[in-house]
């Protein structure tokens, strides 16, 4: 914004700047924070580049190699190779690309909306509004995903883009609920209902004051959520939702690999590891932002 | 704060003891011990899915025919070798010169397995409500079928409108049940009328058969349990299953342990070929390939470009790798024309396409879409979760892009699969699905296929639509006689073959059951098949070694 | 009271409103998704005669509206939800099947996701930054992203395969003149049959541990970072300065409001078990409400896709009202505010 330079408070120099520093000084002394940091940026890196860091991106396409089925993972194939003879590593990577987009993609729906309607619903406690908004939560949450997922399909496209709307479609009431449950709960807070009678209004309240209150929880669901949907956006297939074959994402070479369990082990546990390291990071950064977060209030 | 931690730690180690405890405590129960002799032998075998109903009129799929061919039996049989119907209920027939006349003479000392005797009555009765519940076979027969009478107890009388070859075949598909049984089970004031449900809610759970075999316990989509009809009429070995159990069971690595364990003896013969490995590698688990009445075909669209182009459609056929193709299911065989070899009227005379990359660039450089291949891709589709059909697609898309054609694959819901099969403009350019005959001759696989009136389906991609083989096809089932109709069965495959390539013959359909050879043995056991492929499930014929 | 009475007849108008809508939404979806159930029921070769007769018969071929108020007429007089095309019973018969199964699977599991979730959280919250939180987040993240499948098989292969602690998936079967509510266990116990019932718990053990796992792991993360919050709030710190003892603060203080975030995950998690547990059900052989939600609405079985998004409904709206309820009792403030 804007730095204005204060000359009687020179303490107040720049004030968001310095918060900011401070936010960061505290990130930067947790290493897992740090760590999360990283994971998350390797990651994106990872899923940006990842045509030319497989070793065989062409058997994220119809490539096949009957031959060579089945491998076990080894200096040739890092992580073995599937029923088409195709390199697991490189397929995992390229898979990265799609699941971690439709990761985002419904995180970057679901959550702004989801917690927008538990904060007008919690503010207006006792009003219709909360009501109408509360029961629709319930709607949505009754609909069975596939049946939404059908019908977006029906109406658009199979796109995988259309597979995050259908799960963000069914994933904001969760955050509504949440936030709505927090908000009424705060909205007791003294501090908050001193802030109230001193005649601030209510959009400043609800952004100032009660949202970076339930940020950390929810943080924590979305770091969380980034596994949930990378699995659930396979079950899209079940339909006709989500990328189409050959094209890899991490969720369906989990859920196709089962059925070659235990013995050839790979198809399942390579991807799932990286599913894994993907939410770790989300997790260690988004525990490290909660943390920061909380701390600036005090 | 320290005193608190240590309090919470402390609960949760308690509550760790007892959840391992629990477990602990239960382990100690033994694993079930082998069965003395003296018991009643049980064979616990999978199915892909159990029947939905026990009603011979409704069902036709395998897991149905499977199940209804020990609890029900039919005027003939195919024979095991050739196919061709044999004397059962029935014992001898007669048939008017211009063939609309069928009489059948029917054996004395059939009971069924509450005691009633088998009369004629039972076999009017039992084709009346295949026609009236309109399911299953009865399309087989509507069109044809003027009227069936009992001329006397154990005579009954079949007039067709017009001449059948294959009646005698299409027999098999009738299943006789218990007249008095379902009368005296009918829900009043449904949808028949007088026949008021027609025994349809009591056939839901319960048989009315009276094959060697009764329900003792049918649970849809769980499992079927049969027990030895007392009653029977026929002889019943002494060493056929006392019982059996067919589970529904399509996890592949569920099923790898409870064969390794020994929790069931047979496993259905829909594995791929990674589990089918992994099961033999349990002592004393063995396999077979059992052929089916049917192929997996590539079915090309000949409405949409660029399949519409037969030489398109040849250099798909010549594009194809066959032998990739099999090696992915293992140990079948290729077939040369639309009906597998082994069916009553393949002509195994054909010859068909081969794997050929150079010949079908050759036919692309033929065809009108020479110049502008790029422009038509070529869209691929396969029905989600159907086995190996999508291994398959991906095989052959591979191979298309290799010869220059630009390719897409979808994998398609059933559901929605079915919806698109039902216009041109949404079939697909290439589906692939495997298809068998309705009753065990080359006729109604080649009706079925591919005649303008079975269009719409997921049966037909090809949307033929062509008054030559309509033509060709309604002749052929008309005549009576067999080696005539052989003759025209075959110029049909001819025609097929060489003139329209409508569809890929990729492989002839087949199932590889696995089974536990220290439980029991069956004629599968020794290489003895039968040509309809139900009939190997035909339990009387199994002999228990425990 | 008399605020909750009020409160209670208000949500159970809004109920009623929410389930009509709700089944109105499904039935013009339904219509909307492409595929003809009926010709997908009766096969290819159907004549068109019986496909239009059945299609009649379920009032497939009248308008939507008139269909739904069908359907509605046959819910309000006589609990008919209709006839399914799956399994070609009543559907309220399969509800009435299916439901008690999942509903027992997952009350076991609901009481493993409270207990093991709320503990792990709560240590890890008290042990914030030590290698004991460490080694409890990291453990919570494998379990929330390991698909409930996966660790379903894993359990599967190491305590029934290997180890034969367990049966490899299936349940007892109960005797019929003894099934009154249809959870086999409780089945069981009614009758005072000890044995069975320790068959069945035992069937039980691997199936409710597969899907409590995760939803464990989860309940765990997000009640440590509640906690955490809490324990920074200002209230907190002033108690502390107060003088109130750690213990009863904690219990008090820290655990109750916490709990705000925690009850509303957990009461949707445990609704939510009832049609995610599918694989599950596949994997152990116990055909539960997962595994009939999911079939039906593959195959697009009309009627009985609306019932069991109905029973949802239902299940959610009861679910939400019973954390409203929680929530009011965790935190007496809201309680007061809505009364004013």
């Amino acid at each position: 914004m804007v730095n204005t330079v204060n000359i009687q408070t020179v303490k107040k120099v720049n004030p968001r700047a310095e918060a900011m520093k401070k936010a960061w000084y505290k990130f930067s002394r947790n290493p897992l924070s740090v760590l999360g940091l990283v994971v998350v940026v390797g990651v994106i890196f990872v899923a940006v580049f990842a045509t030319v860091l497989a070793p065989h991106p062409e058997d994220a396409g119809l490539s096949i190699h009957m031959t060579e089925t089945f491998q076990a993972p080894g200096l040739a194939h890092l992580a073995g190779t599937d029923e088409y003879g195709r390199d697991v590593f490189s397929r995992i990577l390229i898979g990265l690309r799609y699941s971690l987009a439709i990761g985002l993609l419904v995180l970057a729906i679901s959550v702004p909306f989801g917690v927008l309607m538990g904060l007008l619903a919690g503010y207006y406690k006792g009003r219709l509004i909360e009501a109408i908004i509360m029961r629709f939560t319930e709607l949505f949450m009754s609909i069975p995903p596939l049946i939404l997922a059908m019908v977006i399909c029906t109406m658009f496209s199979s796109k995988y883009i259309f597979a995050a709307i259908g799960i963000a479609v069914a994933w904001w009431p969760w955050y509504t609920r949440i936030t709505y449950n927090l908000v009424t709960s705060l909205s007791n807070e003294l501090y908050i209902v001193y802030t109230q009678l001193s005649g601030v209004k209510m959009m400043k309240i609800i952004i100032q004051e009660m949202l970076p209150n339930i940020m950390s929880p929810i943080l924590t669901k979305m770091s969380l959520d980034m596994g949930s949907i990378i699995i659930t956006a396979s079950s899209m297939s079940f339909v006709g939702l989500g990328v189409q074959p050959p094209t890899p994402s991490l969720g369906e070479m989990i859920s196709s690999g089962i059925k070659y369990l235990p013995n050839i082990w790979w198809l399942t546990i390579m991807p799932a590891l990286m599913v894994v390291l993907v939410v770790l990071g989300f997790n260690l950064l988004g525990d490290g932002l909660s943390d920061v977060l909380s701390v600036e209030e005090k | 704060m320290k005193k608190l931690k240590k309090a919470v730690c402390l609960l949760l180690a308690v509550s760790m003891a007892v959840l391992a405890g629990c477990s602990g405590g239960t382990s100690a129960t033994p694993t079930p011990t082998e069965q003395a002799s003296s018991e009643p032998t049980l064979l616990r075998a999978t199915c892909t899915a159990t029947p939905e109903t026990l009603d011979p009129a409704r069902g036709t799929g395998e897991n149905d025919l499977i199940i209804f061919v020990n609890l029900y039996e039919s005027l003939v049989v195919p024979n095991r070798e050739t196919g061709e119907p044999e004397p059962f209920l029935a014992t001898e027939w007669t048939t008017s010169d211009d063939g609309l006349k069928w009489t059948f003479k029917l054996r004395d000392d059939v009971v069924f397995a509450d005691g009633t005797p088998m009369t004629a009555d039972d076999v009017v009765y039992s084709m009346e409500r295949m026609l009236a519940l309109g399911e299953g076979y009865a399309y087989v027969f509507t069109d044809i079928l003027g009227s069936v009478k009992a001329v006397d107890t154990y005579t009954v009388e079949f007039d067709l409108k017009s001449s059948f070859g294959p009646f005698l075949t299409a027999l098999t598909c009738l299943k006789i049940v218990n007249k008095t049984l379902l009368v005296a089970n009918t829900v009043k004031d449904n949808s028949y009328g007088d026949n008021g449900d027609y025994g349809k809610e009591y056939l839901l759970t319960n048989s009315a058969g009276s094959g060697p075999y009764v329900i003792k316990k049918f649970t849809i989509r769980e499992s079927v349990d049969m027990v030895k009809n007392e009653n029977y009429w026929g002889t019943l070995p002494a060493e056929a299953p006392d019982e059996a159990t067919f589970t529904q069971l399509t996890d592949s690595a569920t099923t790898k342990m409870m064969m390794a364990s020994g929790d069931i003896d047979l496993a259905h013969g829909h594995q791929d070929n990674e589990t089918l490995q992994a099961l033999l590698t349990t002592e004393g688990v063995k396999s077979a390939v059992v052929s089916e009445d049917g192929l997996n075909y590539f079915m090309m669209n000949t409405k949409k470009a660029p399949t519409d182009d037969v030489h398109i459609r040849k250099a798909i056929s010549y594009a194809c790798d066959y032998d990739a193709l099999i090696a992915v299911y293992g140990d079948v065989e290729k077939p040369n024309g639309p009906v597998p070899p082994n069916l009553f009227g393949a002509d195994n005379t054909i010859q068909g396409y081969s794997y050929d990359p150079e010949k079908a660039k050759e036919e692309i450089a033929l065809s009108k879409y020479a110049d502008n291949l790029a422009d038509y891709p070529v869209e691929l589709a396969y029905i989600q979760g159907n086995g190996d059909t999508g291994k398959l697609t991906m095989l052959l898309a591979s191979n298309l892009e290799a010869v220059g054609f630009k390719v897409t694959i979808s994998e398609v819901p059933w559901v929605l699969f079915c919806n698109n099969e039902a216009a041109v403009d949404t079939s697909p350019n290439v589906t692939n699905a495997f298809c068998s005959a309705n009753y065990p001759e080359a006729g109604s696989l080649l009706e079925f296929k591919y005649a303008s009136w079975t269009t719409g389906n997921w049966n037909q991609n090809e949307w033929l639509q062509d008054a030559t083989f309509d033509q060709m096809i309604t002749e052929a089932l008309k005549t009576v006689d067999n080696t005539e109709r052989l003759q025209k069965y075959s110029e049909i495959q001819k025609y097929l073959v060489n003139d329209v390539v409508p569809s890929v013959y990729a492989m002839v359909s087949a199932t590889k059951p696995s089974w536990n050879s220290k439980v029991f043995t069956w004629p599968v056991s020794e290489g003895k098949m039968y040509a309809s492929s139900e009939y190997n499930y035909y339990l009387a014929n199994f002999v228990m070694l425990k | 009271m008399q605020n909750t009475f009020v409160m209670l007849v208000k949500r159970a108008v809004h109920f009623i409103l929410v389930l009509m809508l709700l089944s109105f939404l499904i039935f013009s979806f339904i219509r909307l998704i492409p595929g003809d159930p009926v010709r997908l029921s009766l096969g290819v070769m159907a004549p068109e005669e019986t496909v239009q007769r059945m299609r009649h018969e379920l009032y497939f071929d009248r308008p939507l509206v008139v269909q739904y108020f069908h359907w509605l007429q046959g819910v309000v007089t006589k609990g008919d939800f209709g006839q399914s095309l799956y399994t070609h019973h009543a559907v309220s018969q399969d509800i009435a099947t299916y439901l008690p199964r999942s509903l027992e699977l997952a009350f076991y599991a609901a009481i493993l996701i409270l207990i093991f979730g709320v503990l792990v959280g709560t240590v890890s919250a008290l042990f914030k930054n030590t290698w004991i939180d460490n080694v409890i987040r990291f453990l919570s993240y494998l379990g929330v992203v390991t698909p409930p499948y996966v660790i379903a098989l894993f359990l599967l292969i190491l305590f029934a395969y290997t180890l034969k602690w367990f049966p490899i998936g299936g349940v007892p079967s109960i005797p019929e003149e003894i099934v009154k509510t249809g959870m086999p266990g409780l089945d069981a116990l009614l009758a005072g049959n000890w044995a069975l019932y320790g068959k069945v718990l035992k069937s039980l053990v691997l199936p409710t541990l597969s899907i409590s796992l995760g939803s464990i792991a989860y309940q765990a993360r997000i009640h440590r970072s509640s906690m955490i919050e809490n324990i920074n709030a200002d209230y907190i710190a002033f108690a502390r300065v107060a003088g109130v003892s750690s213990t009863r603060l904690v219990m008090k203080h820290m655990m109750k409001p916490s709990f705000i975030p925690t009850f509303t995950i957990y009461g949707l998690q445990v609704a939510a078990l009832l049609g995610n547990a599918f694989l599950i059900e596949v994997i152990f052989r116990y055909p539960g409400f997962s595994q009939y939600s999911l079939n039906v609405i593959l195959n697009k079985d009309p009627y009985s896709i609306v019932a069991v998004t109905f029973v949802f409904g239902v299940i959610f709206a009861v679910v939400n009202l019973l954390i409203d309820l929680g929530v009011s009792w965790l935190d007496p403030r809201i309680r007061l505010k809505a009364s004013e």
